[in-house]
């Protein structure tokens, strides 16, 4: 018999860490120890996880393809699902479908300049090719981050932007609201590289013909496209993620459906020309 | 004999009660039945049961993607999947409803771009079915078949086809399955004549049926207008789902799990487009907020996205979402509206 898409992995939380207040990183590993050893997906790719007797939630891989044995999702306390999440502890049982969606330019973007730009939670869902660039530094040219969140205590990954930067990532931290003793730089991620005055900020130099890379909230990801855009960077060049109701993950259930499109299945990774086509539809 | 037909049979009407005996052996027989309102597709007993006076106010797509499924169970920290799937004949549907199975097919076996994703709790279903097609001598009010080009009579997608022709049913097979049952049967050939009958009885049922539009093609001009007709028709909505409910391509659904002495079930059942929690992200907000968005998604899904996606239009011209529709929004004033003008 075909598989059943819709059966989900037993698989167990073996760690969790707090990102914020509301955001936890949860570390999964399978418990079919086969699985646990081919099992594997691309940057940019997302997993449903089951909270048995509460649901189920489409979350992205947070951890590189190039970790082996485990993956990692940082989740949100936004619903129900992911309230039960939140409740969990390490050794408790997930359900772990996938791995869905298409995935980030990590192979196109070999020998070129590649710029991620990312807020808030957003970095959970491209921090996936960031440490996959990171583990493949000599594949790729300038790899750039560019990353912001309304205040210090919103950032997420906060520990590793040292050892990104020492990995070869030229990193740029904001964030939108100074917040007792931070030093770093004050304001929206879009200043780090528009025409914006910004004083309390330094400005990133974006390479004229990098890859860009979007993932943040949908304001974020709006304003950032038309910066860019304005920058001079081709849509076509730009790629962002999309959000919506995953609930299948197949393209079956229909509630990510927009247009002619299902974000789950033709995405969630669209480029900006391809996103601006979708528009009114 | 030189006025017979190679494929095509006849069924004595006194003979009925023993053809529906010889489709039990294919499976559960479902038919349908009047429960004093109107008829329904129910598991039938006996063949005195069945009434095909009238086009049911029921499709019979809840027999392969039901209202709610039980899809697994998760106990002792094991994941059980349940399919259900049981040999069913599917008696006395309608060329529309036909029609429909082929979209709910390419959907969820077909519809993928890179390797094929086959929902087994549909497609198990849909592989064990054999279906009795009835064809339409009238048609009801709101039937638009001939303008999706499902109807009235059905040519494809059926294992047999039935006609009335008055004194005998016509029974033609649509593939070898229904061959055989035919076979089994010793049903007498048909002859030439008896498919001059049917061609009448179709162009009786067309005539009849009085629709003075097509809308083959519809997809080529629709962005022009979908935006107004939405709105006009949008406005009318109260949100009900009852459309989405009584569709026969609908297929749109969600899951949920439930709890109880310690065995978690996870369920999946119908969704509604037009509802506003629909497209609901939790942390987000809504991706149709606006009835006209949600209304314009569920027209040009019907006669746009799947014509691109595989070349069929999931409307199917049945006219049950006008029937069933509290506002009187009606499909085919819809698609005259896109027309308009063409």
């Amino acid at each position: 018999m075909a598989e059943n898409p819709y059966v989900p992995h037993m698989a167990t939380i073996t760690n969790i860490e707090d990102l914020t207040s509301d955001i936890k990183s949860f570390t999964i590993e399978f418990d079919d120890p086969r699985l646990k050893e081919s099992w594997t997906f691309k940057p940019g790719q997302f997993v449903e996880i089951s909270a048995f007797g509460h649901g189920e939630v489409p979350i992205s891989i947070s951890s590189s393809p190039t970790l082996k044995g485990r993956i990692e999702l940082a989740i949100r306390n936004s619903g129900t699902v992911t309230a039960a999440f939140h409740k969990m502890k390490t050794g408790d049982k997930v359900g772990i479908r996938g791995p869905y969606g298409n995935w980030w330019p990590y192979e196109k973007t070999k020998g070129k300049n590649v710029t991620i730009v990312s807020g808030g939670i957003g970095l959970a869902a491209v921090s996936n090719i960031l440490r996959y660039t990171i583990d493949n530094r000599s594949d790729y040219k300038k790899i750039q981050l560019l990353y912001g969140a309304v205040v210090p205590s919103a950032l997420v990954f906060i520990d590793e932007y040292e050892k990104w930067s020492q990995g070869g990532v030229d990193v740029h931290i904001t964030v939108d609201r100074r917040v007792g003793d931070w030093t770093g730089n004050v304001g929206i991620v879009t200043w780090l590289f528009n025409d914006q005055a910004a004083p309390e900020l330094k400005k990133a130099k974006i390479p004229k013909d990098a890859t860009m890379i979007v993932c943040g909230p949908p304001v974020m990801i709006h304003f950032c496209c038309l910066d860019l855009v304005k920058a001079g960077f081709k849509p076509e060049n730009i790629y962002l993620s999309l959000e919506g109701h995953m609930k299948c993950g197949i393209g079956k259930c229909g509630h990510c459906n927009i247009g002619p499109k299902y974000v789950c299945k033709d995405g969630p990774i669209f480029t900006y020309a391809e996103k601006k086509a979708l528009e009114g539809k | 004999m030189e006025h017979a037909h190679p494929h095509a049979h006849i069924l004595e009407k006194e003979k009925f009660a023993e053809f529906i005996n010889a489709l039990e052996a294919e499976g559960e027989v479902i038919a349908p039945k009047s429960n004093g309102f109107d008829l329904f597709y129910v598991p039938i007993e006996n063949a005195s049961e069945i009434d095909l006076s009238k086009i049911p106010l029921d499709c019979p797509k809840n027999y392969v993607f039901p209202i709610t499924e039980k899809i697994l169970e998760v106990k002792d920290e094991r994941i059980i999947p349940i399919v259900e799937s049981r040999k069913r004949v599917l008696f006395g549907i309608r060329p529309c409803d036909v029609a429909a199975f082929q979209c709910q097919k390419e959907f969820f076996e077909d519809y993928v771009k890179e390797g094929k994703i086959r929902d087994p709790y549909v497609m198990d279903k849909i592989d064990k079915l054999t279906i009795v097609a009835y064809n339409c001598p009238e048609p009801k009010e709101h039937c638009f078949c001939v303008a999706m080009g499902t109807g009235p009579v059905t040519e494809s997608g059926f294992d047999l086809a039935l006609t009335d022709l008055g004194d005998v049913y016509l029974v033609e097979p649509g593939n070898s399955k229904g061959e055989e049952i035919i076979q089994k049967l010793s049903l007498p050939t048909a002859s030439f004549e008896d498919m001059e009958r049917k061609e009448e009885i179709k162009k009786q049922c067309i005539e009849k049926m009085n629709v003075s539009f097509d809308a083959q093609g519809i997809e080529k001009i629709i962005h022009k207008k979908i935006d107004a007709v939405a709105e006009k028709h949008g406005k009318k909505c109260i949100v009900c789902g009852g459309c989405n409910f009584f569709c026969p391509t609908c297929s749109c659904f969600n899951m949920s799990d439930t709890v109880s002495g310690g065995v978690i079930r996870r369920e999946k059942f119908w969704d509604s487009c037009l509802l506003r929690g629909f497209t609901w992200l939790a942390g987000v907000g809504f991706e149709r907020d606006t009835m006209d968005s949600r209304m314009k998604q569920r027209i040009m899904h019907k006669l746009s996205y799947t014509k691109e996606h595989y070349n069929l239009y999931s409307c199917t011209g049945c006219g049950r979402c006008s029937q069933v529709c509290p506002s009187f929004i009606f499909m085919e004033d819809m698609i005259k509206d896109i027309l308009g003008g063409k």
